[in-house]
């Protein structure tokens, strides 16, 4: 069964917190969503003259939902809120670390992350703000209780780079074994600064 | 989500090469062994579909293909 928590995100028109809700798997409802609401959002904004390509279009969730059922090494994430779901992701527990410091130990890495078209800066709309940070937050979060001591890490599609260097993420730069794409890497530390231990 | 305990018998040395393992990665006993579950079950999950499974030194140019039963 999955579970639920209860979790807020800015509602940008109203400018006040909106009640929503964590998912710690994606479910049915959620995909369908993807397919219907997100795709039917990104069709009209590709209809507009300002439309910027988004990288992440060609991902098929449902797919990539199916090819990690059951799996242990694998977990799944989404948000929803006001009725739809806002954001998505999927991570495995099966990567190390390359900083350095840590090199060799596990982290969590994000294989995919991605929010609501609405709620998207690069293509000139924002609905609720904070879904991306829940997800981060949610990944340190299961780090810590595996006891990665909240190491992540990911590669960011172009698009993305500016806003996980933001959040403190070390950029080990582009990675000529996974399509060139930087790879960010938050250690225990900057976890910490980024989400403390409660 | 529920757990369950159970006892795990391991020899000498099968216990040295978990300590050093949990001192190496700063794991728990439980954590790593948690860990190698995982490992094992995406491991088996990919041989099963017909995937093989290779080991790579780049830097030797090296690379085999790693048996697994």
């Amino acid at each position: 069964m999955p579970t639920r928590t209860e979790i807020f995100l800015f509602d940008v028109a109203s400018g006040a917190n909106c009640p929503a809700e964590f998912w710690d798997s994606i479910q049915e409802r959620h995909l369908l969503d993807l397919e219907g609401a997100w795709s039917e959002s990104l069709r009209q904004l590709r209809a507009k003259s300002n439309y910027v390509r988004q990288e992440s279009s060609h991902w098929n969730w449902r797919v990539k939902v199916n090819s990690i059922r059951g799996q242990l090494g694998n977990k799944s994430f989404a948000i929803e809120c006001n009725n739809h779901t806002q954001g998505v992701m999927i991570v495995s527990l099966l990567s190390s670390c390359r900083l350095p410091a840590v090199k060799g130990k596990p982290l969590v890495y994000v294989d995919y992350l991605e929010t609501a078209p609405w709620n998207r800066p690069s293509l000139g709309v924002v609905r609720f703000r904070g879904a991306g940070t829940v997800m981060v937050s949610a990944a340190i979060q299961l780090s810590r209780k595996e006891g990665f001591g909240g190491r992540i890490g990911l590669h960011s599609l172009p698009q993305s780079e500016e806003w996980y260097a933001k959040r403190g993420m070390t950029n080990l730069g582009p990675d000529k074994r996974y399509q060139n794409l930087s790879y960010f890497e938050m250690s225990e530390s900057q976890a910490s600064a980024f989400s403390p231990e409660e | 989500m529920s757990k369950q305990t159970m006892t795990l018998n391991l020899t000498d040395e099968e216990m040295q090469v978990l300590k050093d393992l949990c001192e190496k990665k700063g794991l728990s006993k439980t954590a790593l062994m948690r860990q190698a579950l995982r490992m094992y079950q995406a491991i088996d999950s990919r041989i099963e579909r017909g995937d093989k499974l290779w080991v790579e030194n780049e830097s030797a140019t090296e690379k085999a293909e790693l048996m697994v039963l």
